[in-house]
């Protein structure tokens, strides 16, 4: 067979063999809670092929894209960063803050508030790398432990001397609104280019171009420059890494303060486009949401587009679902978790059929060599 | 690969216990759409027909909370069978990131849209502005934009908020009438965001109007932001086990689910000391909440009526009255108020009702600030 | 093919019908050994977690042209004499000197650049990336450098061109370079790693047990190639459980004992069972023994 066809083949088979599992499972989920399956998806596709639900479905995916971007940085090296959680939010916080205090011409203040985010991710995350480098602590339990600090601590203790206290912040108590200067324009007219417009007042945040830059860059770099070699070196086999030179504390800041960065644009929907403040109703747990993400789509920038979006869809499906009477939030929830199980078992046998496929064929070689 | 095998199980141990916890919430109240076509279909007979929707959004949680959330279902569930309107439920993803399109999925089937908790309020500001035929009422915020001299922030947006200070009055006569030490102590769940300082100064002011030299022992759980205050009942329990012992008999507690932990301390606090001490609930009656060992000491519940709130702003929709702007729940519509359950204050019932009547009257007029 | 009978046959006659051609033997080659230092370590110490010493004050020179055997039981100081020529851990004192400059505490990216080569003991855990195509693989520990690099880019076709030249030149039978390096077994991964090492073109080569646990005709090949780069003027310091490679590719031998080097010996003048003696330190007890074989 043609290798690229029979590798084409293999690295399909996985998401197949997932996506049929889960379908199963959750069917049968949805029969024991009482719901029919079959309206259950039908409600989903019917609701998903809505322009309005697509828009919704983008603008989930995108926080959950870097996320997952976040994520994957760290796991291509094998570090665990589960701190994206308190970077993102401590980020999102500074930059609301910063945002809020500065006045400046429009594209200028973007850059301000974004410059902010991904400093103090990249920064807070770069306090576990040191941690780690230096004085030999676990990453996960740094991280684990730096997202108290961020949120129960950093953030509780300035966010009540920020709060805005004009009238008008009502019980929802948050960072006084950026200035409109500060916001990122929606990309509703770029849709509208192609079809329709968009109703209901959605807005496909400005954000998902920074998500796609986030995307390419990451792909790029890991893929294409001698510091992503050394990262992805590192994360396969660390100790023929170092002995090939690459350096293995540097390679661990690096990893960790990009993957910071990164997460530090997770909030930025929210700051841009959406609240432009940081309130109590800031969005939580995307840190944790990456992380399936990133696991979901194979830490390949191109997987995790996939993956983020179909999180995204099922997300944003949990309305309907529940006022149409389908099936309740929860079920959301499973078909995530179903699809991240089923995906990484259907992963893992491919992969060792991949193994001993090529093992047979490189010996088949062999043989038929002179 | 370990590394991954674990993170997995971790991951997947976590949706299971979301996915969980969500599954008992359901099994509690099944609320599918056609179920409750059913039942309005049922009760037509006694009820009068009506062919409105209410789109009843809470907020993370769900039904089944015992508190807040509860409160409301009760509220709609008197609305479905006293005035024959139908309902939809929904919730929000666990990270709260989908507010705006729940508000939106409901507005796209419903007459009135009710959402449940001051979170909601710049989504419902927002999806009320593109859906004009649609009624939107927040509870817990008055929804009023102070920046134009406190206009309503929609037509078709009524705020319901509750004078929490004027039941906490109530509670506080009562307290200062059953003491006999001379102390009272009060428990905040979360201090810096102005809510629950409401509560202390209400509760202050009726303690003093019977007894102007009681002392008042007041302690916050956390401080904003940080909302564990609100769900810590083994710190509520310190923390009252302490007052107790400074001398204090009888506390009052405006710290939601922590509360729990006060009515323990009291129980304790009782067996150990040989002398009687009270605790005093918030919200909903507690006393028909706690566990049935502590209940003989639940002296009484501030109420705050969030069902009389929706049944009220349901009642207003069909009859062609519904308002835009905020309002309030006070002692005069019965709002708010106390609970008898247990029948501790029995004996001091008139001069409650005389207290409730000066302030209805305007009499008294209460402090909302500490 | 050649029938024997068992009981007439040696063990060297068994690997020559199987290789085909006759094995490199202690019989010396003509000697390419100049007065070029390029590997110097002076008075080298390592110590382990508990302060111990597990190499203990050694002292040795490769010139260039010349390979320089080390012999030794395993646990007697090399893998440490090896992490610190490499770099992977820094030693208590001496000095490493390569190609008169001094690399004592230069980070192992510096050395390999200034043209270290290394054939780690463990392919598996040190010279592979198993999960990586061997272009990839191919390019390991020299990344940052031509072909395999412009700028900060990797040059992936400049990579797979090498890989391919590799793959050529040493004999690697792979049905193709972009298969994982788990697919090519053990003697064609090891020649992978010898490949790639040498058309680095090294000025010193660190081998440590270049033809372990591979097939006979592979072996013959590395041997070859160590063979070809000595005469061309690598400076080599190889590193082996197997006595006969030893003392076939040796210029000379340093026997390596609870951390020090305990003798330097002529392989011209030694065979396996004397050297062995010195590896167990039992000769050390007879100098006269020594004497004889002492370069």
């Amino acid at each position: 067979m043609n290798p690229l066809l029979r590798r084409a083949g293999v690295t399909l088979a996985a998401p197949a063999m997932a996506f049929v599992f889960a379908v199963v499972i959750s069917s049968i989920v949805l029969e024991i809670s009482g719901s029919n399956s079959y309206e259950t998806y039908k409600t989903l596709l019917e609701n998903g092929s809505r322009l309005e639900t697509m828009i919704d479905t983008l603008n989930r995916a995108t926080p959950l894209y870097i996320a997952g971007i976040a994520a994957a940085i760290g796991f291509r090296m094998n570090l665990f960063n589960i701190g994206i959680e308190g970077q993102y939010v401590l980020a999102a916080f500074a930059a609301a803050v910063v945002g809020s205090q500065v006045s400046l011409p429009g594209p200028l203040h973007v850059a301000v508030i974004v410059a902010t985010a991904m400093i103090v991710g990249g920064a807070f995350s770069g306090l576990a790398a040191l941690l780690k480098v230096y004085r030999g602590v676990n990453e996960v339990i740094a991280t684990i432990m730096l997202n108290f600090i961020a949120i129960g601590g950093i953030i509780a203790a300035i966010f009540p001397r920020v709060i805005d206290r004009s009238p008008n912040a009502a019980n929802n108590a948050g960072t006084p609104k950026i200035a409109e200067s500060g916001w990122l324009p929606d990309l509703n007219w770029l849709v509208e280019i192609f079809t329709r417009d968009i109703g209901k007042g959605r807005e496909l945040t400005g954000v998902l171009l920074i998500a796609m830059a986030v995307g390419i860059g990451f792909s790029v770099f890991v893929n294409r420059t001698r510091y992503g070699f050394d990262l992805r070196a590192s994360g396969m086999n660390p100790i023929a890494a170092r002995a090939g030179g690459v350096p293995p504390g540097r390679m661990i800041l690096i990893a960790m303060i990009l993957s910071g960065a990164a997460a530090g644009l997770i909030g930025m929907p929210e700051i841009l486009s959406d609240t432009h403040s940081y309130d109590q109703g800031f969005v939580r747990g995307l840190g944790f949401g990456g992380l399936a993400v990133a696991l979901l789509g194979r830490n390949s920038a191109g997987g995790i587009v996939f993956a983020a979006l179909l999180f995204g869809f099922l997300d944003s499906s949990s309305a309907i679902l529940q006022v149409s009477g389908s099936a309740s939030a929860s079920i959301v929830v499973i078909m995530q978790a179903t699809i991240l199980l089923a995906a990484v078992v259907a992963y893992e046998v491919v992969n060792r059929y991949r193994q001993r496929d090529e093992i047979q064929r490189a010996s088949t070689e062999m043989e038929a060599a002179p | 690969m370990k590394r991954l095998v674990k993170l997995l199980g971790l991951l997947l141990a976590f949706t299971l216990v979301a996915a969980a916890c969500g599954d008992s919430d359901e099994d509690s109240t099944p609320a599918d759409a056609p179920d409750s076509t059913e039942a309005t279909e049922s009760t037509e007979a006694a009820a009068p027909a009506s062919d409105t929707n209410v789109g009843l959004t809470f907020d993370i949680g769900g039904r089944g909370d015992q508190s807040f959330n509860d409160s409301a279902a009760a509220g709609i569930d008197k609305a479905e069978s006293d005035l024959g309107v139908s309902y939809t439920e929904a919730e929000p993803n666990s990270d709260g990131s989908n507010r705006a399109e729940l508000l939106q999925t409901q507005a796209d089937v419903s007459g009135l849209v009710v959402a449940v908790g001051f979170l909601f309020a710049n989504d419902v500001a927002a999806v009320a502005a593109e859906n004009p035929d649609v009624n939107f009422a927040v509870i817990d915020d008055a929804m009023l934009d102070f920046d134009n001299g406190g206009v309503p922030r929609g037509e078709n947006i009524a705020g319901l908020t509750f004078a929490e200070h004027e039941g906490s009055y109530l509670v506080g006569v009562a307290a200062a009438l059953k003491n006999e030490s001379g102390t009272l102590g009060f428990i905040g769940g979360v201090s810096g965001f102005g809510l629950i300082e409401k509560f202390e100064a209400g509760f202050a002011a009726g303690a003093r109007s019977v007894n102007a030299d009681i002392e008042i022992i007041s302690q916050y759980i956390t401080e904003f932001p940080d909302f564990d205050g609100f769900v810590a009942p083994d710190r509520a329990q310190e923390i009252a086990g302490a007052m107790f012992a400074q001398g204090a008999d009888i506390i009052y507690h405006a710290a939601g689910g922590s509360g729990a932990g006060l009515f323990e301390a009291a129980a304790d606090f009782t067996g150990t000391s040989g002398s009687k001490v009270w605790g005093i609930g918030v919200d909903s009656d507690q006393y028909n909440t706690v566990d049935s060992a502590v209940q003989e000491f639940v002296l009484t519940s501030m109420l705050k009526r969030v069902d009389v709130a929706v049944f009220e702003i349901t009642t207003a929709h069909e009859n062609g009255t519904f308002g835009p702007g905020n309002t309030v729940y006070n002692l005069a519509v019965d709002g708010v108020g106390y609970s008898t359950s247990g029948g501790f204050i029995d004996d001091i019932v008139d001069q409650l009702e005389a207290a409730k009547a000066d302030i209805i009257s305007g009499v008294i007029e209460v402090p909302t600030e500490p | 093919m050649a029938t024997v009978d068992a009981a007439d046959v040696t063990a060297g006659d068994l690997a020559e019908l199987m290789v085909g051609s006759e094995l490199p033997t202690p019989d010396t080659t003509d000697s390419t050994v100049t007065d070029e230092v390029m590997l110097e370590v002076a008075n080298l110490t390592m110590l382990d977690e508990a302060e111990r010493p597990t190499v203990a004050d050694v002292s040795f020179q490769v010139h260039k042209g010349e390979v320089l055997g080390v012999a030794g039981i395993e646990g007697n100081g090399q893998s440490e004499l090896i992490d610190a020529i490499v770099g992977t851990e820094s030693p208590s004192t001496g000095s490493v000197m390569m190609n008169g400059v001094d690399v004592t505490n230069a980070p192992v990216r510096d050395r390999r650049e200034g043209g270290l080569g290394y054939v780690p003991q463990d392919r598996h855990e040190e010279g592979l990336l198993l999960d990586a195509p061997l272009w990839e693989n191919a390019a390991l520990g020299h990344q940052t450098s031509p072909p395999f690099a412009k700028g900060i880019w990797i040059d992936r076709a400049g990579s797979r061109k090498r890989t391919e030249e590799i793959r050529e030149e040493f004999d690697v039978r792979t049905p193709n370079i972009e298969v994982s390096a788990r697919a090519l077994s053990g003697g064609n991964q090891q020649k992978l790693i010898i490949g790639r090492e040498m058309l680095a073109n090294p000025v010193v080569l660190l081998a440590a047990h270049p033809t372990r646990g591979i097939d006979v005709g592979a072996q013959a090949d590395v041997w070859n190639e160590i063979r070809k780069a000595r005469s061309e003027g690598l400076a080599t310091l190889l590193f082996s459980a197997d006595l006969e490679e030893l003392i076939g590719l040796s210029d000379r031998i340093v026997v390596m004992f609870h951390g020090r080097l305990v003798a330097t010996l002529d392989p011209a003048k030694i065979d396996s069972r004397t050297l062995g003696s010195y590896m167990t330190g039992a000769a050390l007890q007879d100098t006269r023994a020594s004497d004889e074989v002492v370069a």
